[in-house]
């Protein structure tokens, strides 16, 4: 057996029980955060530089897997040097408990057997629970308590799907399945696969949990959760539905369609005249879920008779718009909530970000920017995801939910703008917590957004490696 | 690599903003760096002069998006057009550091007519439609921005947005005449050509013809023809010239007399072989624009009294004798192109010289322009009075000025027409056009510098120191020596020399009929100063005064009683809606508010909606399913 390709996993895994022991002497989060953002790097170079196409035990890893462990680690990286200022005390636990964290990504990133996938999104769901609690406040406690409650009904959902999925396939390991004939108990497992999974990441019928919870979290764990905590559940069901089976291409793509519509419908609709920051970007990110999931109908529709390019390259665009999608979400989305820590408060409404531009220009622009972003201005991130998305959509022929999409887009206009224009008011007599950590990290994850913005080139590559 | 001549234009766009800056800073130095980037333009211009004598083009190109491509393409006709461009822009540049020594926004002058330099070299080297009409649409915008220069002045400010107005129902049509090329031509064109590129289209003009027809190659031509008009002030659409005279009197001279306005001539020069291989109207609508241009245009500057409008019609009615030219190829050939392009370099070079020297004559009049309160100035300015003389001999093309071999040359041209054609009409418009211009232009110079002063501010007029009128002494210098180039210059644009000289008799009319129109004008003066030209209840005289009234038809039947009411009917459609369409954007609003009740923060809640919301869809996917 190589253990070379374990080397990232085995450094994580070390990494976390060394910052819990190192806690027994310290509690300096500079320490210990530079220690875990290190470590991460460590990580996420080791895995960007082995070897790919390779598979050992229920490992396989291909220039697909790899570029979604590197996303998930990027998502951690995010919130490291934020959190030194949202979470209090008990740094040890903290940053071990990402580490750990990281280490279940990756390995659910790796993998295509069902179990070990479950096994590693249970490990960071139970670490997101307590880091919803950290802080121990109040607010803190009932998000995590609703989280907590709420994600037990989902596990349940995905442990049936996989029962499901057991009984029809008689395998856990996805890559073992081709295509199959329509089966019951199989649809039967896709719906209940998409609900346990749907849970995390935020979809209509099941996002109420996440408007409480990202509301309630200490906003770099609110922005853990609405990037890495969702993508890893993103990326779950993408590989089960596009790997695992396309029973039957009328349930499949109507069933996504549906819940695409509904989901970014109903972010974008309640998010308009709601006046809390943080719920505004919880809907928010409850519509961009919306936006993620057409490309879980562009795959059932692929199937369609009438799919008018061949089929390879249709999904191979719709994946790689799925990947890129990925990468632009995580600044744009997890770089907002971090802003969040800019009001010296715990309960962020929209009146109490008036004034950021007077306060530091550079910050209230590039908080302005990812807004745009997420709206999908053009030279940003956001806009080249959504035009690839909304691209594979129309070349596929489905230019109807694509001009939904764009509706909906054109809808979300108004909150993002509204949020910058309260950013840019004069009157506003906030001060605001001018942490460099905070400021800086806002500016980062801005500048990268607008990077992506220009960045076609990662989208050629990612429409290369799409289809493993 | 990048070629060296895409320089040509990106040397005074860098002076665009620099220019801003620097005079920002040291307001005294305003002027100075555009120049300079100038006249590196020029000498580019020079090399690639040079380098053509040997070679037929320069040809670079980049892809710019789909089969639109990005590039420069220089041939004989381009060199002498950028080369006649950079050389007036740098003399009028450095006469304008002196003319707008005073003005406290010159750095914004100069940063602006640097852009307009860039946009109008980069129109003469692109070798794109597309290319072409974006700078064409930056001269424009300069040329808006300069008329309103002096935006506090009410005329200043309306004139600019005329000039804008009237060029814009051009770039319409001009574009419309592209979108129509396009359409025809992309699937004509070999790949990896542009439809629309110049070298192509200029090239396989012939073929072109054949592939799409000559019918639609004539309307295509016929739209980019419009074009022209309105940048060249041509007939109908002349009316924004004079009006634009209320701007420096250097933008005057730059933009209205020696450049932009000559890009639609150029437009169509440069377009020659698509009018020529389209079916015959289009160039026949050239020459009977041109010529009836040059005829209108004469007789409506005999009764201007402001000293740069009578420059400003005397232009309309030149860039008529250059249209004309061009026009007359569709029997003479391309010989037509080298006829009408020389008249243009000519051209430029003494209404430069007339308008700077009207120009020198403002400064010292304080900018009072009626023709019938100056007087007496040749006393009182010699200098100028002598350079203006050459430049008004040179428009009336007298003998040996350099205007009398380039419109002497048209005229011959026109009579070939006849010849050949039996359209008499052309040659006729063009000769009685030079009594006309000898007329206006003598009126107006006569009026301006003999007999007594009649103001104080004339009798105050002095020549300015003799350095600032350098520029001036070189224009005039070329007023009189340009001819001795005639042939040489037909040659290099045309390839071989065709000089057309008709029957005697014929031949010297054109100079028979300045010298008469000096006579008139001599005699029209004499008039006037003895208040027995009392002609101001004369119905004619009225008409024309009134420009025949083609001002009032657009303004007053064509904007206020067509456009504004359907501009109104649509506003108020629009008015009623939107209402509903507010109404709509608080209704969504008011459902997200809905929506946000379920959002109870009851945990039992939240599972029952979550099973009811997936029965209900998969309710939907069976229904669906079954379908």
């Amino acid at each position: 057996m190589n253990y070379e390709y374990l080397y990232a996993l085995i450094l994580l895994g070390l990494a976390g029980f060394i910052a819990l022991a190192a806690g027994i002497k310290t509690d300096n989060k500079k320490i210990l955060g530079g220690f875990a953002f290190i470590v991460l790097i460590a990580a996420f170079f080791i895995i960007l530089f082995q070897q790919k196409n390779y598979s050992i035990a229920s490992l396989n890893i291909s220039s697909f897997d790899t570029y979604w462990a590197l996303i998930f680690l990027v998502s951690i990286m995010v919130v490291i040097i934020p959190s030194m200022n949202d979470i209090k005390k008990r740094f040890d636990v903290y940053y071990a408990i990402l580490l750990f964290m990281a280490l279940s990504m990756v390995i659910a990133a790796f993998t295509y057997n069902l179990i070990v996938l479950f096994v590693s999104f249970e490990g960071v769901s139970i670490a997101t629970y307590i880091l919803t609690a950290f802080n121990k406040t109040k607010r803190n406690l009932e998000a995590s308590l609703k989280y907590f409650m709420i994600s037990t009904v989902g596990t349940s959902f995905n442990i049936m799907g996989i029962s499901f999925f057991y009984l029809s396939t008689k395998t856990f390991n996805l890559n073992a399945v081709g295509i199959i004939s329509f089966n019951r108990a199989l649809l039967l497992s896709l719906v209940f696969i998409t609900i346990g999974f749907g849970f995390k990441i935020a979809i209509f019928p099941m996002q109420q949990w996440a408007i409480d919870a990202y509301d309630g979290a200490p906003n770099s764990v609110s922005a853990f959760l609405s990037t890495g905590g969702k993508l890893i559940a993103y990326m779950i069901l993408l590989k089960f539905l596009f790997l695992g089976f396309i029973p039957d291409y009328n349930y499949v793509f109507f069933f996504f369609a549906i819940l695409a519509i509904l989901t970014m419908t109903y972010g974008n609709l309640a998010a308009l005249m709601e006046n809390n920051l943080k719920r505004i970007l919880a809907y928010s990110s409850v519509a961009q879920a919306g936006y993620m999931i057409l490309v879980f109908a562009l795959i059932g529709y692929s199937y369609y008779p009438a799919v008018l390019v061949s089929k390879e390259i249709f999904v191979r665009f719709a994946i790689a718009s799925a990947m890129f999608y990925a990468i632009a979400y995580i600044f744009m989305k997890a770089g907002p909530f971090i802003a969040m820590s800019l009001v010296k408060k715990d309960k962020v409404m929209i009146d109490d970000i008036a004034g950021l531009a007077r306060a530091s220009r550079w910050t209230a622009l590039f908080f302005a920017i990812m807004l745009l972003s997420l709206a999908g201005v053009p030279l940003t991130g956001g806009f080249i995801a959504k035009y690839f998305l909304f691209f594979s959509l129309i070349i596929g022929n489905l230019w109807w939910l694509a001009v939904i999409a764009i509706i909906n887009s054109a809808i979300s206009m108004y909150y993002y703008f509204r949020i910058i224009i309260y950013t840019y008011r004069k009157e506003g007599e906030n001060n605001f917590n001018m942490d460099p950590g905070i400021k800086y990290s806002v500016i980062i994850m801005g500048l990268i957004t607008l990077g992506l913005g220009v960045s076609f080139a990662l989208y050629t590559y990612l429409a290369g490696i799409a289809l493993i | 690599m990048v070629n060296i001549y895409f320089l040509i234009f990106l040397l005074p766009l860098l002076a665009f903003p620099l220019e801003y800056i620097i005079g920002r800073y040291r307001i005294k130095y305003s002027g100075v760096f555009s120049s300079l980037m100038i006249l590196g333009s020029l000498v580019l211009v020079i090399l690639a002069y040079l380098y053509l004598q040997n070679h037929n083009f320069i040809y670079s190109h980049y892809t710019w998006f789909y089969n639109i491509d990005l590039g420069i393409y220089i041939d004989h006709l381009t060199v002498i057009m950028a080369m006649m461009v950079a050389f007036m822009s740098l003399m009028i540049n450095l006469f304008a550091m002196f003319y707008m020594k005073n003005d406290p926004r010159k750095n914004i002058y100069f940063s602006e007519t640097s852009l307009f330099i860039a946009g109008m070299l980069g129109l003469v080297v692109s070798s794109n439609l597309v290319l072409f009409f974006l700078f064409w649409e930056i001269v424009g915008l300069c040329s808006y921005l300069l008329i309103g220069f002096w935006f506090f002045k009410p005329n200043a400010a309306a004139a600019a947005k005329k000039a804008f107005i009237v060029t814009r129902v051009g770039d319409l049509l001009f574009i419309i005449g592209m979108g129509v090329l396009y359409t025809r031509l992309v699937n004509v064109v070999p790949s990896g050509i542009s439809p629309l590129s110049i070298p192509y289209l200029i090239n396989n003009a012939q073929h072109i013809a054949s592939a799409i027809g000559p019918n639609v190659l004539a309307l295509a031509t016929i739209l980019f023809l419009a074009g022209a008009v309105a940048k060249s002030a041509q007939f109908p659409l002349h009316v924004w010239l004079p009006d634009s005279m209320e701007g420096p009197t250097t933008v005057s001279a730059l933009i209205h007399a020696a450049t932009m306005v000559t890009a639609g001539v150029y437009l169509v020069a440069r377009l020659f072989p698509l009018f020529y291989y389209a079916s015959s109207y289009s160039l026949y609508a050239v020459v009977i624009i041109g010529a009836f241009t040059a005829f209108y245009a004469g007789i409506l500057g005999i009764v201007v009294n402001d000293i740069k409008r009578v420059l400003a019609y005397s232009t309309i009615s030149q860039l008529g004798y250059m249209m004309a030219a061009i026009g007359l190829g569709g029997v003479i050939g391309y010989s037509g192109v080298a006829f009408g392009m020389y008249h243009l370099v000519v051209h430029a070079v003494f209404k430069a010289l007339l308008f700077m020297a009207a120009a020198v004559i403002l400064l010292t009049l304080m900018e009072l322009r009626n023709i019938k309160d100056m007087g007496g100035l040749f006393r009182k300015m010699p200098a100028t009075a002598i350079l203006m003389l050459i430049g008004a001999l040179t428009l009336a093309a007298i003998p040996p000025t350099a205007g009398y071999f380039s419109k002497g040359q048209i005229i011959s041209g026109a009579y070939e027409y006849f010849v050949n054609s039996g359209n008499i009409i052309p040659w006729l418009l063009l000769v009685l056009g030079e009594i006309l211009t000898a007329i206006y232009t003598f009126r107006m110079y006569f009026l301006v510098f003999l007999g007594k002063p009649r103001s104080q501010l004339a009798e105050k007029a002095h020549d300015p120191k003799l350095i600032y009128l350098s520029p001036l002494i070189v224009l005039a210098f070329l007023s009189l020596t340009l001819g001795i180039i005639q042939k040489p210059f037909y040659r290099f644009i045309d390839g071989s020399v065709y000089i057309y000289s008709p029957p005697f008799a014929i031949g010297v009319l054109p100079v028979a009929f300045s010298l008469l129109g000096i006579l008139i004008a001599y005699g029209i003066y004499k008039y006037n100063i003895k208040g027995h030209m009392n002609i101001v209840k004369n119905p004619l005289y009225k008409i024309i005064k009134n420009k025949f009234y083609f001002d009032r038809l657009y303004t007053e039947i064509i904007s206020e009683r067509i456009i504004l009411p359907i501009a109104y009917l649509i506003g108020a459609g629009e008015r009623k809606y939107n209402d509903r369409i507010n109404s709509m954007g608080k209704d969504i609003s008011d459902i997200g508010t809905d929506f946000r009740k379920i959002e109870t923060g009851n945990i039992p809640f939240y599972v029952a909606f979550l099973i009811v919301g997936m029965i209900v869809i998969f309710a939907i996917i069976e229904i669906m399913g079954v379908i």
